[in-house]
Formats: C-alpha cells, sequence, structure tokens
C-alpha cells in the first residue's frame, strides 16, 4: 500500500513537473508556432446581390494579444491596401481581379493607371479592433451571376505569419 | 452716434403731443444703462430681456463654445428707443466664425467630406427692446470687449458693454514632427501574394514602427476644459509623373488638392497620429515621380457651457495651427535586381520637409476630397 502511495506521488510531482516546464517555454524557444496577435473576420451585409450593385465587405481585425499592438491601415480604410482579397467562383476558379486590384498584386495595368496610398501604423489595444472595407466590384470581375466564395489575408503585425479570415458565400443575380 | 431719422422725428411730436398730455417733458427723461444678457434667443423677441439671464462682465468662455447674448432698452423707455447698435460688429476678423460643418456625403461606396464655413453677419438691430448679436463661436484665445449703445427720441443714450475672457489650448510648438529628412523615402517590398514594390515615404522609426512622418499633439488644454482633439490634413499638391511605354504621363494631368481621405483624420494613438504615402510600382514602368505637399492641422473642441441648450452646435472644432511639410521620390526602373534596391529592380533619388509649427486660427479648406486608390494617367 505505502510502495503504491510513493509511486502515485513520485507520478504526481513528475506530472506537475512537466506541465510547469511546458509553460515555462515560450512557443518560439520551442519550436512550435507562435500564437498569431491577430484574428480576422469578413461579413457582408447582403449576401444576395444585385449584378452590377456595389459588393461591400467589412473586414475586422482583432487584437487577440494580451498586449497593445501597432497595425497597419491605409487612412482610406479601403482593405486591398493591406489584406489580400481573394474570391473564387463556385468551380473554385479565382475570379479575374481588375486592372486597379491588377495593380496592387504588382501587374501591369491595360490602361495608364498608378494606385497611391497612405498607410498610418494604429495602435490597437488588446481586445480592442479596427476595421477596413473593400467593394469587392472594384477589386474583381464580378460579371456573372452566381456564387462568389470571399476569404482575405495578411501577415500577422508580430508574428509575420499568414492569418486568414473565414468564409463567406455571396450570391450574385442577374 | 446716429440721427433721428424723418421718421423719428414723426414719432417725436406725436409723443411730445402724448407727454403733453400726461403733463410730462419726454425731453427731460433720461436714457437708463441698458442690460445684456446671456444664451441663446430662439424666438427673438424682448421677452429675453424680462426673463433672461443677466450677463456677468467678464465672462470666462472657451474657443468653439457658442456665443449667444442679447441688449436690452430698459423696458421703461423701449417705447422712446430709435436707434440700436453692437459695436464691432462682427467682431474682428480672424477671431471668431459663425459656423463651421462638415458634412459625409456617400454615394455608392465613395464618402466625400464638405466643408461649410460661415463668417459672422453683422448684427443689425431694429428698435424693439432686444437685439440678438448675431451667434459666433470665438477662434481665438483673448479678451474681446463688445458695446450695446441706444439712443431714445430725445437724443439721450446709453451703452453697456460685456467683456469676454477667451481661453483655448497652449503651447509653442503644438504639433511636434518626426521625420528622417535623409533616407525617408524608400523602395521596398510590400504584401505577401507576391510582394510588391512601392515606392513608400516610412523611413522613420518611432517606438519601433517605421512611419513616414508622425506628428504629436504636444497642446496643453485650458484649466477647466480638457475637449477633445482631432486632425485635419489638407492635400496642398500631390502629383505622380511616369515613363512608361506610351512616354511621359501626368497622374493625373493637373495636381490634385482636396481634403486627405477623411475628416476627421484618423488617429494612430490618443495623442499622435502618421502618414506614410506611398505608390505600387509596376513591372512596365520605367520611372516614377511623386511629389507631394500637405498641411496637417490640429483641432480642439471644448466641452460644451452647461448653459448651452442648443445641442451639437453649443460647440464646434477651432483649428490651434498646422505644420507644412512634404517629400518628394523619384524610382527608376534598372530592370535588374542586381541595380535595384531591397530585392526589387529600382533604384530611387529624393527629399523631403517639414516646416515649423505655425500657429493659427485659419481652418483648413477644402472643396473636394481626394481618396486613395487608383489615379489615372494623361
Amino acid at each position: 500500500m505505502g510502495r503504491i502511495n510513493n509511486m502515485s506521488n513520485f507520478l504526481t510531482y513528475a506530472i506537475l513537473l512537466f506541465t510547469f516546464a511546458i509553460i515555462s517555454v515560450k512557443p518560439a524557444e520551442s519550436g512550435l508556432p507562435e500564437k498569431a496577435s491577430v484574428s480576422i473576420t469578413i461579413s457582408s451585409t447582403r449576401t444576395d446581390i444585385k449584378l452590377g450593385s456595389p459588393l461591400p465587405i467589412e473586414i475586422t481585425l482583432l487584437n487577440t494579444s494580451d498586449h497593445a499592438i501597432v497595425v497597419e491601415q491605409d487612412i482610406s480604410r479601403k482593405a486591398e491596401f493591406v489584406y489580400t482579397i481573394n474570391v473564387f467562383e463556385a468551380s473554385g476558379r479565382e475570379t479575374p481581379k481588375t486592372d486597379y486590384y491588377g495593380v496592387h498584386r504588382g501587374q501591369p495595368p491595360k490602361k495608364p493607371m498608378i494606385v497611391e496610398g497612405s498607410s498610418i501604423q494604429v495602435t490597437v489595444q488588446a481586445g480592442k479592433i479596427i476595421k477596413d472595407y473593400a467593394d469587392l466590384n472594384e477589386l474583381y470581375d464580378i460579371s456573372q451571376p452566381g456564387k462568389y466564395t470571399i476569404q482575405v489575408e495578411r501577415t500577422d503585425p508580430t508574428t509575420r505569419s499568414v492569418v486568414k479570415s473565414n468564409s463567406i458565400v455571396v450570391t450574385v443575380t442577374s | 452716434m446716429g440721427q433721428p431719422s424723418r421718421q423719428g422725428i414723426a414719432l417725436f411730436s406725436v409723443r411730445i403731443e402724448f407727454w403733453r398730455s400726461t403733463g410730462v417733458s419726454v425731453v427731460a427723461i433720461p436714457a437708463p444703462v441698458p442690460q445684456i444678457m446671456s444664451g441663446s434667443n430662439p424666438q427673438g423677441t424682448s421677452a429675453i430681456c424680462q426673463n433672461g439671464t443677466i450677463a456677468q462682465s467678464p465672462l470666462n468662455v472657451y474657443v468653439g463654445q457658442k456665443i449667444a447674448f442679447t441688449g436690452c432698452v430698459p423696458l421703461s423707455v423701449a417705447d422712446l428707443a430709435i436707434s440700436e447698435s453692437w459695436s464691432p460688429t462682427p467682431p474682428t476678423q480672424g477671431t471668431a466664425i459663425a459656423s463651421f460643418v462638415v458634412t459625409p456625403v456617400t454615394i455608392g461606396a465613395v464618402t466625400t467630406y464638405q466643408e461649410s464655413i460661415t463668417d459672422v453677419s453683422p448684427t443689425v438691430c431694429g428698435t424693439t427692446q432686444n437685439c440678438d448679436f448675431n451667434s459666433f463661436y470665438w477662434t481665438q484665445s483673448g479678451s474681446y470687449t463688445l458695446s450695446f449703445t441706444y439712443i431714445l427720441i430725445n437724443g439721450k443714450q446709453n451703452s453697456s458693454t460685456v467683456t469676454f475672457n477667451v481661453s483655448g489650448p497652449t503651447g509653442s510648438n503644438m504639433i511636434q514632427t518626426t521625420m528622417n529628412t535623409t533616407g525617408d523615402v524608400q523602395i521596398q517590398l510590400v504584401g505577401t501574394t507576391p510582394p510588391t514594390p512601392k515606392l513608400i515615404l516610412n523611413g522613420t522609426s518611432v517606438n519601433g514602427v517605421q512611419v513616414g512622418i508622425e506628428f504629436t499633439n504636444n497642446a496643453t488644454s485650458p484649466a477647466g476644459n480638457t475637449g477633445t482633439y482631432s486632425w485635419v490634413q489638407v492635400l496642398n499638391s500631390t502629383q505622380t509623373h511616369l515613363l512608361a511605354n506610351a512616354g511621359l504621363l501626368s497622374c493625373p494631368l493637373a495636381p490634385q488638392s482636396g481634403l486627405d481621405n477623411f475628416y476627421p483624420y484618423p488617429p494612430a494613438s490618443p495623442t499622435t497620429t502618421n502618414d506614410s504615402p506611398n505608390n505600387v510600382l509596376t513591372a512596365n514602368l520605367g520611372e516614377l515621380q511623386r511629389s507631394f505637399n500637405a498641411n496637417m492641422y490640429l483641432m480642439w473642441k471644448p466641452t460644451a457651457d452647461p448653459a448651452c441648450t442648443d445641442g451639437a452646435s453649443c460647440t464646434i472644432p477651432v483649428p490651434l495651427g498646422s505644420v507644412n511639410w512634404g517629400w518628394s521620390g523619384d524610382a527608376i526602373n534598372t530592370l535588374s535586381t542586381t541595380t535595384g534596391v531591397n530585392g526589387t529592380t529600382w533604384k530611387l533619388s529624393c527629399g523631403t520637409s517639414a516646416n515649423a509649427f505655425q500657429a493659427s486660427s485659419a481652418y483648413p479648406r477644402w472643396n473636394n476630397t481626394v481618396i486613395n486608390g487608383n489615379v489615372t494617367c494623361q
């Protein structure tokens, strides 16, 4: 009976020690990926949209860390300056980009145009959000009725890893 | 001093007859001291003279608070008044404003901001018992005295004055700027899929963050009124020139000016904001040259006077001054990452400037809103 108690105590100490060791080691030191400091959520006020109408989405970035972080925004709050915005047709094919969004992604435009921005580095407190906006009709050639899947991503300001948003589906009708 | 009008002389004759019949000579009637009542008089009637609050002088107020008051001829002689006036009216130019309103106008997905500034119009009095001074907002700290005078039909007159001690934020350098004058313009790869080269102003490190220029609010609020601060940036001139397959192009054809995207300009923290203007560099370009000049304004809006009942119009933001700043950059596509910088095919020449803070009560002015995004080239 006494040996069993000793064994039980030993195991308890061992488990506690192991747990403490895991807590003490930072993710970066342990080789584990650092936890992202932000989460991204996208939403659209309308999911059923007439062809040619504005197709607005709202992008909310939440500081999920326990400290203030600095996040880049364009002062216009146009999301395309700081997010990669992906739109896929129902077939899974990427929707063709407009000239404007193509320039954002480094592609030469068909007509003479440039893209000008003004970024601002904003302090976001722990647990707080900032919002950006995009009109998908400005970014993608949405000329066919159908279902479109939208997802955005950006670089985490702390870990430099890519953080992806949820996906939403909008239906464009003729 | 105003002279009695012909109509006034006729009225005088009639009143002499009246006073003769009552046995009192109008010529001997004195002109008692008029009263100045504080607060709005939305009805515009003389009821404020009986029911209003007498303005204490001096009145301690803050820039940006609504100022409304009325001159009252004493009721005992109100019927005999032939002239009433305020002086100076309007208040000295550059010290006050009648209104400042910015209205967002959204068409489709685009929001622009229309500005409306109204100067104080001269107050024209009638001959009723009250004369409401056209309401306004002081925009500059100082001590100002306004005088109300009335004249009776017998030529006797009297005056009252009200003095406003106007306070606002203070500081010798209310906007502090941080900006590298060398190395601030850069060419960088930005984004992930794939990274895009940009000509960008962001070579200034502030607390570990790279920006083009940082503005810090160093103003001290007046005692008794913390108020709130905001930023407004007006672009004086911004334009890009290109050397592309189509030759030399200007984007747009003439330099742009106007409000920089948003009113007010977004803050970066409770006391700072910053700006890093940039251009995307695409592979089809041989050269891109950007020039940029702007004024960043610091505005202050006081807490409303508790006695003010006019809701949102009880206060307006007032400018404390501005910083004029600018930069230019010229990126040349060398077509080789060996000769380009930061892993791009581009190299650059550039310059920056930021002038000292200028205290001023002059409002930022704009006729249109310049919104970031695509700019057509011709």
